[in-house]
């Protein structure tokens, strides 16, 4: 299915609307040094008054309030509040593997997961965060502008799907931020921990969401196929699919348990959802858990 | 070659290749079908899975068989397998000799479609073919018989038919034979026609000695029967014709019954008579009696059932021609009918004869059977000397008397008559007028009915003599002689003793007259125009061609000089057939032309004597059982791509669904849908949903156009005016669409207009019967179309109007509920005016609504306006008052088809204002 740039972000921000604007927990971010539209609940550079304190040596003369220190006897310090903004960083798995789908009535995985990580970027956007996406980058990080943009070069990668794993955390993405991946994750399980392992080294918290068709879940399927795989897996000939269907399960399940400890241990979220869901629920159980206070 | 009932297989060492269909039956069963493939992402997943078990993987049995027979029709294909082969010298060259002359136009199909099957197998075998045809084609010397491909003579036999005259064997086979010097190996095949000819014995034995000769005749000869020469019987009367019909003879002929008909100019059967044959016997008669009436229209005889030339007899003039000729002194005939003398004989014969008024002179210049001398006054010198001739000849003369004949000095009476007339019954006298005695019975008048009613008051008197009472055709009751006769050579003269008016008797107004001049008129001879009245060169009129039909001469038919008329040579330059110029047409028959015939009984010992019907036709059925293999190969791929996935059928179990294909493909018969269920157009639900006009689309932007935009701002008129508030008009094809949803469809004519077809005539006259209305509007005035003119126009909304069952119309009256169902009109005007409106006729269907109004107003141009409300057209002479008119016009228009003659029951409204107002 041809993904149109516009109607890509019209699905997205329609599915966002209808959620309140996602605040990411402040106080997660407390060492990114942007400044952006959340107070942080400390001192720090911005434009709100915060508190008055006692000066100390350490600080800077120009940094005295002396009306307040003329009213009273020590030497008042004027503070404001630490302004910043949460960064995000999206990845929506766009590689062959994801533009499978088991019906003409259910979307492609791809196109899912696209739907799904602009929706977040909306979200995000205008609740003042920057969002960037990781493994297309953009020059806006906030604004209409960037979600224009993350759409456009969201809709270049799905017309030209690359096999490509998990991108390295880029150089400029602060720490903390918060990192959402999208995809099926039905590779190797070695190579999730690795990525998250590196992600976690730069202090990000990341969330998961497993984007699966149905069919890939339960092996509907009868009878001699033979099966391919999209990215040179190789061939396979199965002469009754049906008998194999609950190992299969088995095995769907017992990778799920791997790739989301993996999740756990790094101290992210996992997720799953199927493409013949609506794409809401993710977007809410991801909002939920990007919300959620992590000390 | 191996034959197999009526199949027989051309290469049958081919089917050998059926041995090998076991093999192929275990190698399919042993390969397993295809794995259906499929892209699936979670394949790591499956890797080192494996189902215990693989059934399935198996070839159908019904697939199997299906691959099968795929295999076994072709390999029965390759085999050339061919329906009804002929056993024939298949390398030889083939001589067909094809008998073409008069009879073999009985069963000609049957012969060419013989010819034609045995020349498709010499196609087939690549055999050069000599054809030989019997009949002489043109009137020179015949071409060489030479050997040609056998497709060049099949194109030959396709287009000939049979000819109108007689073979000649001899000159066009035996000779040719000779000279073509055949050497055998050849094989002949001789479709005969059954008539012999000296020259066949020494044909056959050549032939044979070729090598084989196989003969197809008719199987059952009963014919062919030929007819003529006619003429009228010599022993019953002048309505009593023989035909002599014949047959050629053999050793044993068996008795049958045969019937010739008699036919006139457009071919319907005025009379038949049976021609029996006894056994043995090949010459007889039919014999016809007709009435003179009828046997004046008698055009030919022929055989039912017997197409050809010879058992067609033309009869020309002579046999109808009876002309009368009624002797008048005035040169400009009957002035003051009932009291001239002539108009009562004329009267009497114009219904039996071609009557001719003039003077004796003028009369005599044309031929003619029965000259009438109705005036009664004496014949002058001149007069007799112009009669004589024509009386020896055969002429028959009818005097009526009157007070100025003078029985002494006229040489043309049948009796001396004496001096002046005889009176009863005046006022001066005690006689009474006498009536008529019955007829005698020798007298051609035997068997009339002598009625009571004429009274015979003047006569002219007979002298007595001894042969009066001979002469006397008929007499008072007194016995006083009232019609003489008496013969003058081959002729009659036949005296009245009456006059031709009323004067002396009642027997001109009497219709016992009439009959006794029809019997007078049977007397005479049909006008056989004399040898030497002919013109020198008689040219072809009309000429039969094989089949026994009148056909235009073909341009190589000749003229027949007039001394050769009585035995003309019949062949291809003067076929059978009617010559002569207009004024006289002599028919040529082919009958008596033809000497007497034998049937071709005896051939030579060996060659074989069939039937047509034995050579059916030769069919190869190898495009066919390949068409079958193909089909059952496509039917095999579309299944395997259902099995292998690639073919997706939704909403349908895959299994019931490749069933459903394998049945489809093995019964393709077209389901026949159910008319209940069929979805209403959507251009008719909108119709029925909302009220709205319509306009026929005519094809033609332009005109379709004006009639959209005049229907739309009616519409709006309507809506503003009115309580009508009907939805945007709709302009319909009645070809394709339903005409009911509409109380009223506006059909703008053009000159290029298109009548419908019979489906879309049909669908039109049904709504149109039903209550429907459609107002024809052919604006003819100038400038009102593109292109053609009002000519066209009318001719356009002719050519429409002629498909469709238009009732009687009139002229609209003053008093029409059209003029008044809405606003009073005096005039209808649309964009032109003055020109007529018509309607139906009060008709009692459809509620005395009519159902056409035709007019040429252009009502739609004046009603049209742009979507600013500025009018498009301007409407002459009358401008925007007239376009108010029209408008006032449309409303009343629809008014009319919406509320029908509601408008019409004026009668009761002094009732209803009575009760009102009291």
């Amino acid at each position: 299915m041809p993904v149109n740039a516009h109607s890509l972000q019209h699905t997205a921000e329609v599915t966002a609307s209808t959620l309140p604007p996602l605040l990411i927990d402040a106080n997660r971010v407390a060492a990114t040094v942007s400044l952006g539209s959340h107070g942080r609940r400390r001192a720090g550079p911005g434009d709100t008054f915060w508190q008055f304190r006692q000066y100390t040596q350490s600080d800077p003369a120009h940094t005295i309030d002396w009306r307040q220190s003329a009213k009273t006897g020590p030497v008042y310090v004027r503070e404001r509040e630490w302004d910043a903004a949460q960064t995000a960083a999206v990845w929506c798995d766009c590689s062959p593997s994801m533009s499978f789908r088991s019906s003409k009535k259910l979307p492609e995985k791809a196109e899912r997961a696209a739907t799904l990580g602009l929706a977040l970027a909306s979200l995000m956007l205008q609740g003042g965060e920057r969002v960037r996406l990781l493994g297309a980058e953009t020059n806006a990080v906030s604004g209409r502008l960037a979600m224009m943009e993350m759409a456009h070069a969201l809709e270049r990668t799905l017309a030209n799907p690359q096999p490509a794993g998990i991108p390295p955390p880029p150089v400029s993405l602060p720490k903390h931020a918060a990192i959402v991946l999208i995809s099926d994750f039905l590779f190797p399980p070695g190579k999730l921990e690795a990525a998250i392992a590196a992600f976690a080294g730069s202090g990000a918290r990341g969330h998961l969401i497993q984007v699966l068709d149905p069919a890939e879940e339960s092996l509907p399927y009868k009878g001699r196929i033979r099966f391919q795989g999209y990215e040179d897996e190789g061939q396979l000939l199965i002469e009754r699919t049906e008998d194999i269907r609950t190992a299969y399960i088995g095995r769907m399940i017992e990778h799920r348990e791997r790739l989301s400890t993996a999740a756990m241990r790094a101290g992210w979220t996992f997720g799953v959802h199927h493409t013949d869901r609506p794409p809401h629920t993710a977007l809410v159980a991801l909002h939920n858990r990007l919300a959620e206070p992590v000390w | 070659m191996v034959s197999l009932g009526a199949i027989t297989f051309t290469f049958p060492w081919v089917l050998m290749a059926l041995a090998v269909l076991p093999l192929v039956w275990l190698l399919l069963r042993v390969t397993p079908p295809s794995a259906r493939r499929l892209s699936f992402p979670a394949i790591l997943l499956l890797f080192g899975l494996t189902s215990p078990e693989k059934s399935s993987a198996r070839t159908p049995w019904w697939l199997m068989l299906l691959r099968l027979s795929c295999i076994a029709l072709i390999i029965a294909a390759l085999a050339d397998p061919v329906l009804n082969l002929r056993q024939s010298m298949r390398q030889s060259p083939l001589i067909l000799l094809l008998d073409d002359g008069w009879a073999a136009a009985s069963g000609w199909t049957q012969r060419k479609n013989a010819a034609i099957r045995i020349l498709e197998g010499a196609m087939r075998d690549n055999r050069p073919v000599m054809l030989v045809t019997t009949a002489p084609e043109t009137a020179g010397a015949a071409d060489a018989l030479t050997f040609t491909p056998a497709a060049d003579a099949l194109t030959n036999v396709r287009g000939m038919d049979a000819k109108p005259w007689s073979t000649d064997r001899k000159a066009l086979v035996l000779d040719r034979l000779t000279a073509a010097g055949l050497q055998p190996p050849a094989e002949a095949i001789w479709i005969a026609d059954g008539v012999a000819s000296t020259a066949d014995t020494e044909i056959a034995s050549r032939l044979q000695k070729l090598g084989r000769l196989t003969v197809l005749t008719e199987s059952i000869v009963t014919g062919p029967f030929v007819l003529g020469p006619a003429d009228r019987a010599s022993d019953g009367g002048d309505n009593v014709i023989d035909v002599t019909v014949r047959r050629p003879s053999a050793s044993a002929l068996p008795s049958t019954i045969t019937g010739v008909l008699a036919l006139d100019q457009a071919g319907r059967t005025l009379a038949r008579a049976d021609a029996s044959f006894d056994e043995g016997q090949a010459v007889t008669t039919a014999r016809f009696n007709v009435p003179t009436e009828l046997g004046n229209r008698m055009a030919r005889l022929a055989v039912p059932d017997e197409s050809g030339a010879g058992g067609v007899y033309l009869l020309d003039d002579r046999w109808t021609r009876r002309p009368v000729g009624v002797v008048s002194d005035n040169p400009d005939g009957i002035v003051t009918p009932l009291l001239e003398d002539g108009f009562y004989v004329s009267q009497a014969l114009s219904p039996y004869a071609e009557v001719r008024g003039g003077t004796l002179a003028q009369l005599l210049q044309r031929d003619l059977a029965l000259i009438i001398l109705s005036s009664g006054r004496r014949i002058n010198d001149p007069e007799v000397t112009l009669l004589e001739p024509w009386l020896e000849n055969g002429g028959v003369l009818v005097r009526f008397s009157g007070p100025t004949l003078d029985g002494n000095v006229d040489p043309l009476l049948p009796v001396r008559l004496r001096g002046g007339g005889r009176t009863f019954g005046g006022t001066m006298s005690w006689t009474e007028p006498v009536g008529l005695a019955p007829f005698p019975e020798d007298s051609p008048f035997a068997g009339l009915t002598a009625p009571d009613d004429v009274l015979v008051s003047t006569q002219v008197l007979a002298e007595p003599s001894s042969g009066l009472a001979a002469r006397t055709w008929a007499r008072l009751n007194d016995g006083t002689p009232l019609v003489t006769a008496d013969r003058r050579g081959d002729g009659w003269v036949i005296l009245f003793h009456v006059t031709a008016t009323p004067d002396w008797s009642t027997l001109p107004l009497s219709g016992v007259l009439v009959d006794m001049l029809r019997r007078v008129l049977d007397l005479s001879r049909g006008v056989d125009e004399a040898a030497s009245t002919l013109p020198p060169s008689l040219p072809p009129q009309d000429v039969l061609n094989g089949a026994g039909q009148l056909v235009a001469p073909a341009p190589t038919v000749l003229a027949i000089s007039r001394d050769d008329i009585g035995d003309p040579n019949i062949g291809p330059v003067h076929p059978p057939g009617y010559y002569g110029v207009s004024a006289t047409k002599i028919a040529v028959n082919l009958g008596p032309a033809i000497g007497p015939m034998d049937a071709q009984a005896t051939w030579p010992a060996g060659a074989s004597v069939t039937g047509f019907d034995s050579v059916a036709a030769e069919r190869s059925l190898k495009p066919w059982l390949l068409f079958a293999a193909l089909a059952l190969f496509i039917a095999d791929f579309l299944i395997s791509l259902v099995l292998r996935g690639h073919l997706f059928l939704p909403e349908m179990k895959r299994a019931s669904a490749t069933a459903a294909i394998a049945l489809g493909i093995a019964l393709t018969l077209p389901g026949e849908g159910l008319a209940a269920n069929e979805p209403v157009p959507p251009p008719t639900m909108d119709a029925v949903l909302e009220t709205r006009l319509a306009y026929v689309k005519t094809g033609r932007d332009s005109t379709d156009r004006v009639s959209s935009q005049g229907l739309a701002t009616l519409t709006q008129v309507l809506a503003a005016r009115t309580s009508a508030e009907m939805a945007p008009p709709a302009g319909i094809d009645p070809e394709v669409d339903d005409l009911f949803p509409y109380p009223v469809v506006y059909w703008r004519i053009g000159a290029d207009q298109i009548p419908p077809s019979e489906q879309a005539a049909g669908r039109i006259n049904d709504y149109l019967s039903r209550g429907g209305m459609i107002l024809f509007d052919a604006p003819s005035q100038v400038g009102a179309n593109e292109d053609g003119d009002g000519q066209q126009v009318g001719q356009a909304l002719n050519a429409v109007l002629t498909r469709l069952n238009v009732p009687p119309l009139v002229q609209i009256s003053d008093e029409h509920v059209l003029r008044r169902s809405f606003y009073l009109l005096p005039d209808l005007p649309g964009r032109y005016t003055g020109a007529p409106l018509y309607v139906e006729r009060t008709s009692a269907s459809n509620d005395g609504v009519s159902s056409i109004i035709i007019g040429s107003h252009d009502w739609a141009a004046a009603w049209a306006r742009d979507a600013r409300g500025l009018p498009l057209y301007p409407a002459v002479p009358g401008g925007e008052r007239q376009r108010e008119w029209s408008y006032r016009f449309g409303v009343n228009l629809v008014m009319y088809a919406l509320t029908g003659n509601y408008k019409a029951d004026q009668v009761h409204l002094p009732a209803i204002m009575q009760r009102l107002t009291q």
